[in-house]
């Protein structure tokens, strides 16, 4: 028999809050995202776990209820280590500026990183977003029916139907998907961690105070079968 | 041949107790999964067990009673493994008796590991973390066991239990015992405890998150399966480490019996599968075997040579071929090509091909799943 051990492929989204608020932090959240997905291949290939195919996207979001500023970018999947230098492009162009008094639209954002692309291909195959955010999140059905012009079309009316885009099997695997929120007990952060499936939340403003051991505790659920 | 409820009737056994534990560690001395456990009682009776400490769910740091940092996974499966043997010990061997319902001692162990996991989580001084999920847990780990006996006399046919055997498989999690007879292969005895609830195919993909495991904040259920067979057959115990990174179920049937037609002795056959399963692993792996009834390696290995042999024709050299180009491919060429995608989808379809031919039987004594 062939010696052809079974090969992940990983996506990971990353969700950044690029509101004025979160400009003593930002500089630790962008870090922090370039340095998430080497942490986690490192720690696969501890556990032995061979990354066949790894992509990165990112969502950098504000508030599309505070006018005259641009309220959510998004770049396509990058696929590393060959597009490397555009995706650490694409987050160190991260600004934080604007979005006006706190909440804002990291629901949103959470939809559409749900929505991604996913890859399809993979013997295993491991989803995870990653969320950092100082705020607590505008409800879905805010002004329903007079929505911002810019608003992304698409999006769930609630926060009932964002739970089913997440606990359903229309745009991410049940078996794969993972989230990681690094939020204030606030909502919807809360209600997500307490009711969601597959989801890790670790309490404080975008990740303040996230010990070195509780970051490794957080990459082992990522990173292992469990 | 094999039964989930008469005991059959039965050639009398050979004598030679056959076993193989085997232990991988995939970084020294740090291994998650316990070593497993192969206790014997007779020609035909003994316990085997493994142990998988959940590495994702338990990476947490605890101090062991020998004051030792380790973490939760590791200890809550050496904890699993020495609350089992002290438990069969209590309830087989100074009772001198086999397990005659296997409900009850799958309801005694639960019991018994609840309360050992209860004990460790009150002594062990991690402070509480800040971390709040699902996906972790406090001292998590699977275990899987197969308990084998001669049937109780009352349920025996006179004259015939000498070769009939009695298993009862105990299990939580995603580790698995196993029932490998020369005429009909590989058959799991557990099912999986996986959200997806998928099947032993769809979680080689899948690598959904536990529905079930021990661990001491959540409660957990200890599931049992119990039939009979004759010998001789194999019977064992393995952690995922072990299936769970081979193209299909059926290349681990065909990784053991290959292993073993190499072998010479059970001393080469052990190291032969551990140096295989080494080469595929992305985990710790452990495994208990014991082969039920040969007079010897030899008998044992020209029991199963027809089945290897036919295992490998009917659900593995397409795949393996179709791997071998796979590989040169990307060596010659490393960035993906229309070639190399046209061999995966070809590999795809071979890998759901060879399982939707392989399922009935492997599947023949799994217990139904749970509403």
């Amino acid at each position: 028999m062939e010696q052809q051990g079974i090969k992940y492929s990983v996506d990971i989204v990353l969700c950044i809050d690029a509101t004025g608020s979160m400009s003593p932090i930002i500089d630790e959240v962008k870090s922090g995202a370039l340095r998430f997905y080497e942490d986690l291949n490192k720690q696969m290939e501890e556990k032995s776990k061979s990354i066949d195919t790894l992509r990165l996207r990112v969502i950098a979001f504000r508030d599309y209820y505070v006018e005259g500023e641009e309220p959510l970018r998004q770049s396509a999947f990058y696929t590393l280590p060959q597009q490397k230098d555009e995706f650490s492009a694409f987050v160190r162009g991260i600004e934080a500026d604007g979005g006006g008094d706190e909440p804002e639209n990291g629901l949103e954002a959470l939809a559409l990183a749900i929505k991604s692309e996913w890859a399809k291909t993979g013997d295993k195959r491991r989803h995870v977003i990653v969320m950092w955010t100082d705020a607590s999140a505008h409800p879905l059905e805010k002004n329903s029916g007079i929505k911002p012009p810019t608003y992304p079309q698409g999006l769930p009316q609630n926060f009932d139907e964002l739970t089913d885009m997440w606990e359903g099997q229309s745009y991410i695997n049940r078996s794969s998907k993972r989230l990681v929120i690094y939020s204030p007990d606030s909502y919807a952060w809360t209600d997500i961690a307490n009711n969601w499936e597959n989801v890790v939340h670790y309490p404080s403003k975008a990740g303040k105070g996230l010990s070195e051991v509780d970051y490794q505790e957080i990459l082992s659920a990522i990173a292992n079968s469990v | 041949m094999i039964a989930q409820t008469e005991p059959p009737k039965c050639q009398t056994p050979g004598d030679a107790a056959t076993a193989v534990l085997l232990y991988i560690e995939q970084k020294t001395n740090a291994g998650e999964d316990a070593e497993p456990t192969g206790i014997s009682t007779g020609p035909i009776s003994g316990l085997l067990a493994v142990y998988d400490g959940m590495g994702g769910a338990g990476s947490a740091i605890v101090r062991t009673p020998e004051g030792e940092l380790k973490t939760g996974a590791y200890c809550a499966a050496r904890l699993a493994k020495q609350t089992l043997e002290a438990h069969y010990a209590r309830y087989v061997v100074e009772a001198v008796a086999p397990i005659a319902n296997g409900q009850a001692f799958a309801a005694s162990l639960r019991d018994e590991l609840s309360r050992a996991f209860a004990m460790r989580a009150e002594e062990t001084d991690r402070e509480p973390s800040k971390i709040r999920s699902s996906l972790i847990r406090r001292l998590p780990t699977t275990l899987a066991a197969v308990a084998f006996d001669a049937p109780p006399p009352e349920t025996s046919i006179a004259g015939e239990a000498g070769g009939s055997c009695q298993f009862h498989a105990f299990w939580a999690g995603d580790s698995r015992a196993y029932l490998l007879d020369p005429a009909t292969g590989l058959h799991q005895l557990t099912r999986d405890d996986v959200k997806s609830r998928g099947d032993a195919f769809e979680n080689l993909i899948e690598d959904s998150p536990l529905s079930n495991c021990i661990s001491a904040d959540q409660p957990f259920s200890i599931h049992c399966n119990s039939g009979s067979a004759c010998a001789p057959f194999i019977l064992l115990a393995a952690t995922d480490g072990c299936f769970g990174f081979l193209s299909t179920p059926a290349h681990f049937e065909y990784l053991l019996l290959d292993t073993l037609f190499a072998a010479s002795n059970l001393e080469e056959w052990n190291h032969l599968l551990t140096d295989r399963l080494r080469g595929v692993t992305g985990d710790d792996a452990t495994l208990a075997l014991r082969a039920i009834g040969w007079h010897g390696f030899g008998a044992l290995k020209d029991a199963f040579s027809k089945r290897c042999a036919l295992v490998y024709e009917t659900y593995v050299r397409e795949i393996d071929e179709i791997e071998t180009k796979l590989r040169a491919l990307h060596t010659n060429q490393p960035e993906a090509t229309t070639d190399q995608e046209s061999l995966r989808e070809q590999r795809r379809n071979l890998r759901a091909q060879s399982w939707i031919s392989y399922r009935a039987a492997y599947e023949r004594l799994i217990p139904p799943s749970l509403p």
